[in-house]
């Protein structure tokens, strides 16, 4: 019988999930608009990289050549350039990237083949065609074992505004995937594969760093023109657009322009297939493995929901193009990641028909990541939370838009929503660092997470459930417009949300994401009596009086509950009494003070006490003490369904 | 000569119906014990909310009570395996009242008694034969993945793991069709249980023709059945307000029960009838 039940349970999934899934709704536009002038123009380019890309499929290895145009924008003269080198933190096993232990990176494993990129010169023009590279710093800064942020010294200091034109020549040998980059067979995905500039701040100092496993990236917005060259047989997708293609002697050469953006990839891969649609303006290009037609189905339904929601809620999408590659098995490692008009997918071909929407999700993540990441390019290893925080409570609200209460899971009778998962990770790691740190200073992967991306999408949830769901559209909005194309810092996000939602919203989130700051509601004792009338012995004008008490059957009940508050947020709250005849009383307390009391009065017995009954904090710690009730209840369907389900187990295993 | 009275097999489903659901409770008991000491019915919807859209109170059990809930589904497995031993006991009533050799359904329960022992042999057998089964399958398949064996793409990702499970699973019914006749001929006579096997084993593969469609029928019947209630259930939705709904589907589910005991029923019916066919030469001559 284990064939039938096996059979069986395929036949419960596909009540839910085998069946085609429902059509999504079309992106609701909201309720806000913005006025003309506070939106933003385009910035101006700080840098112009003009690279040749060619693409050795049997080494896997790339000989580049770059002409990188910079300009000095601080206020004061600089005397060093800082260029990442990011391939090299597959060099050797003693890297920071590789020496961290990897279970606390974004990914289990590591490749077995090591990658690097080699660089053979740095000429500047402006300095007398001066090569940079010999005079360079060997080793990232206090790291000797570490060559991914190299100094190059300058010969003379660059003033405010002047220009720098370098012309590069080196080669890539990408490792097999690892993480975000590298090969896999004839799969490759090409990234961090050229030197590129730090950025410099307006103070003069540049946003340097050496490549962490837990850290991303950051960059100036500049404009990259790149020619790409790889044997004929093989598909490319890139960020940009895709200005010209040649065929000669076996190989392909293609053209791609992409700007503003802050970074260039593209993947190279001789298998695939190659699906091609259009939304709205957007010409979207998915490179994905033969056979998976139900994960291009379901990328393109997801897309074709996310590129509006995205474009009315964050501003338009400002580019014409959009490349989805679906990493094959192999190269897992290459999926869930974003690049300027270029993201990575991923996911087994049986994973749409699992109810899972896993699928989707990452989809519409990793989507979301060309406004959060991409049009707003904040310091992703100094303040992770205002890339993957912001877009995981963008993903969050998204999929609740397109597939509802179900936006994680549907199946067995069950629907699971992102919100829901979100706030189990949130709530499980809650107190252990603060959400805002730097990426590596993250204990762990797990917590970096947990913390970033689960605990400020639900941070951010809790601020719309309590303060107003319309309150924090538009100060997202507003941040998104506002810094497009810029590099915010967390308080340009917070001064936004102290003016477009509350001045409190600003402190309850600043406490939460520096301070560890926590919530949890607790209500305990539910004591009500009925209010007998008077007995006993009474001082009255005539002398004492012995009272006796009538019985009364309409007394009043009167009863107190007191609500207390755990941790350091403080958040309006509401509490809902119940009383055993059905009546209703609701109260608020705006969460001031470690505990408030509630007095109640009704017909019958105080039934039940509920602190927050919409589940508008869903940041709170531990909902179970939430409530608490006079009598409990019986738990029929947790009985019925559990005893089926055993019952199952049993017909099917001894027959 | 064997008289076959209908009656003593409706009394023989009914009673491994009944059978089924107590153990199936008892079963569930610890998992239940502890999903309720969580303060779930302290909710003013009680048990209600764990099966509202959204999952919002399901989630949060599995992350409070998580550790409660994996101790308890230890104790569930060892009443798992002790159920599945009572199990056989209305399972040998049934071959009883397929053979009919008794005139009342109490002599049917009295005369499967000294069964039980070859029942739960053949019971540990199967579990035993099935566990070997797909967790070899999973095995090689794993080891297939490891040293990368088996293709990672195109069309033969697709259909070599396809054909292998295909293989496992007709592997398992095969391993139920004979064990299902070893039941019938232990039912029907004395000898040891080894040459009972090997009996069943000849007698399995000389009457596949006979015994195969039967065995699909009874696979598809119950794949459907299940998957039809599961229909149901969804669409009765007890996250939804309203007292009668996990009556209704409690229902629905103790139907399932009884269909898959019915069907169980008329299994052991056929099966017994093909091995007393098997043996009506030998008798008469």
């Amino acid at each position: 019988m284990v064939v039938e039940l096996s059979v069986g349970i395929l036949g419960l999934l596909g009540a839910g999930a085998l069946g085609a899934p429902r059509a999504l709704p079309a992106a609701s536009p909201p309720t806000f608009r913005l006025a003309a002038d506070e939106r933003r123009s385009p910035p101006e380019l700080v840098t112009s990289y003009t690279m040749r890309a060619r693409l050795d499929a049997d080494h896997h290895s790339i000989d580049g050549q770059a002409v990188i145009a910079w300009r000095n924008t601080a206020k004061v003269s600089v005397s060093s350039l800082f260029v990442h080198l990011y391939l090299n933190a597959f060099k050797n096993d003693r890297t920071l990237f590789l020496r961290s232990p990897f279970g606390h990176g974004r990914d289990s494993g590591s490749g077995q083949e090591f990658g690097y990129i080699d660089v053979k010169s740095l000429k500047v023009a402006e300095l007398g065609d001066a090569d940079l590279w010999p005079g360079r710093v060997r080793h990232s800064p206090n790291d000797p074992e570490d060559e991914t942020d190299i100094e190059l010294p300058l010969p003379r200091p660059v003033q405010p505004g002047e220009r720098l034109t370098i012309d590069a020549d080196f080669t890539s040998q990408l490792p097999q995937i690892v993480e975000r980059t590298g090969y896999a067979s004839n799969f490759h995905l090409v990234a961090q594969w050229f030197p590129k500039l730090a950025r410099l701040e307006s103070d003069g100092h540049f946003a340097h760093f050496a490549f962490h496993p837990q850290a991303e990236f950051y960059a100036d917005f500049g404009r990259y023109d790149v020619t790409v060259d790889v044997p004929a047989a093989y598909r490319v997708g890139a960020s940009g657009v895709q200005t010209s293609e040649t065929t000669s002697n076996g190989r392909r050469t293609l053209r791609y322009l992409a700007e503003p953006v802050h970074d260039f990839a593209f993947a190279a891969w001789a298998d695939c297939d190659d699906v091609h649609f259009r939304v709205d303006h957007v010409d979207v290009r998915l490179l994905l493995p033969k056979g998976h037609s139900e994960t291009a189905r379901r990328t393109e339904a997801a897309l074709r929901f996310a590129l509006p929601y995205f474009s009315e809620r964050f501003g338009s999408y400002p580019y014409s193009t959009l490349t989805l590659v679906h990493p094959p098995a192999g190269a897992e490692a290459a999926g869930g990641m974003e690049y300027p008009t270029l993201i990575t997918t991923g996911g087994a071909w049986y994973l749409p028909y699992s109810g899972a929407r896993s699928l989707e999700a990452l989809v519409i993540h990793e989507f979301g990541h060309q406004w959060f990441y991409g049009l707003l390019a904040s310091n992703e290893a100094k303040s992770p939370f205002l890339d993957e925080g912001i877009n995981s409570y963008a993903e969050l609200a998204a999929m609740d838009a397109a597939y509802g209460r179900a936006s994680a899971f549907r199946g067995f009778g069950l629907e699971i929503a992102d919100a829901s998962l979100f706030r189990a990770f949130a709530a499980a790691r809650g107190h252990d660092e603060p959400v805002g740190a730097e990426a590596q200073d993250f204990s762990s992967f797990r917590n970096l997470g947990a913390l970033v991306y689960s605990r400020t999408a639900v941070l951010i949830e809790t601020v719309g459930r309590v303060w107003g769901q319309a309150r924090l559209e538009r100060a997202l909005h507003i941040y998104a417009e506002r810094f497009r194309f810029l590099h915010p810092t967390p308080e340009d996000f917070l001064g936004v949300v102290e003016r477009e939602v509350a001045p409190e919203a600003r402190r309850m989130l600043e406490v939460a994401l520096f301070s560890r700051g926590t919530i949890d509601y607790v209500v305990r004792d539910l004591e009500s009596a009925q209010q007998d009338s008077p007995a006993g012995f009474f001082e009255r004008d005539r002398g004492r009086e012995r009272v006796t008490r009538v019985p009364s059957q309409t007394a009043p009940y009167r009863g107190r509950v007191t609500v207390y508050r755990h941790g350091l947020l403080e958040i309006p709250v509401e509490v809902l009494l119940r009383g055993e005849d059905g009546s209703q009383r609701r109260e608020r307390w705006n969460g001031q003070g470690a505990l408030k009391s509630f007095e109640y009065e009704g017909h019958a017995p105080l039934a039940s006490v509920v602190v927050d009954p919409d589940h508008k904090i869903l940041i709170d710690d531990d909902l179970y003490n939430n409530q608490v009730s006079a009598h409990d209840r019986a738990l029929p369907r947790v009985h019925e369904r559990l005893s089926y389900f055993a019952a199952l187990g049993l017909i099917g295993a001894a027959p | 000569m064997i008289r076959r009275d209908q009656s003593l097999l409706r009394k023989a489903v009914a009673l491994n119906w009944c059978v089924s659901s107590v153990l199936g409770w008892t079963t569930a008991w610890p998992v239940i014990a502890s999903v309720g000491a969580g303060g779930l019915g302290a909710l003013g919807e009680g048990d209600r909310a764990l099966f509202e859209p959204g999952g919002l109170w399901l989630v949060e059990l599995l992350r409070s009570d998580g550790a409660a809930l994996l101790a308890s589904l230890r104790a569930a497995a060892f009443l798992f395996l002790l159920g599945a031993l009572l199990r056989t006991l209305p399972l040998a009533v049934l071959f009883r009242a397929a053979l009919g050799a008794e005139a009342s359904f109490a002599e049917s329960v009295v005369s499967a008694l000294p069964q039980l022992v070859r029942f739960w042999v053949l019971a540990l057998l199967e579990i035993g034969g099935k566990i070997v089964i797909f967790g070899l399958g999973a095995l090689i398949a794993h080891a297939c993945s490891d040293f990368g064996l088996a293709p990672k793409e195109g069309p033969l990702s697709v259909w070599i793991p396809a054909a292998a499970a295909l293989l496992a699973f007709a592997t398992v019914a095969f391993l139920s069709i004979v064990l299902d006749v070893a039941r019938a001929c232990s039912t029907r006579d004395e000898r040891a249980l080894s040459r009972v096997l090997d009996q069943s084993l000849d007698l399995a593969k000389g009457a596949l023709a006979d015994l195969v469609p039967g065995y699909l029928v009874r696979v598809g019947l119950g794949v459907f059945t299940v998957a039809a209630c599961a229909r149901l259930v969804e669409v009765i939705d007890v996250g939804r307000p309203g007292a009668f709904r996990p009556w209704l589907v409690g229902g629905l589910h103790q139907a399932v029960i009884a269909g898959l005991c019915l069907i169980q029923g008329l299994w052991a019916a056929r099966v017994t009838a093909v091995v007393e066919r098997s043996a009506q030469p030998q008798t008469a001559g």
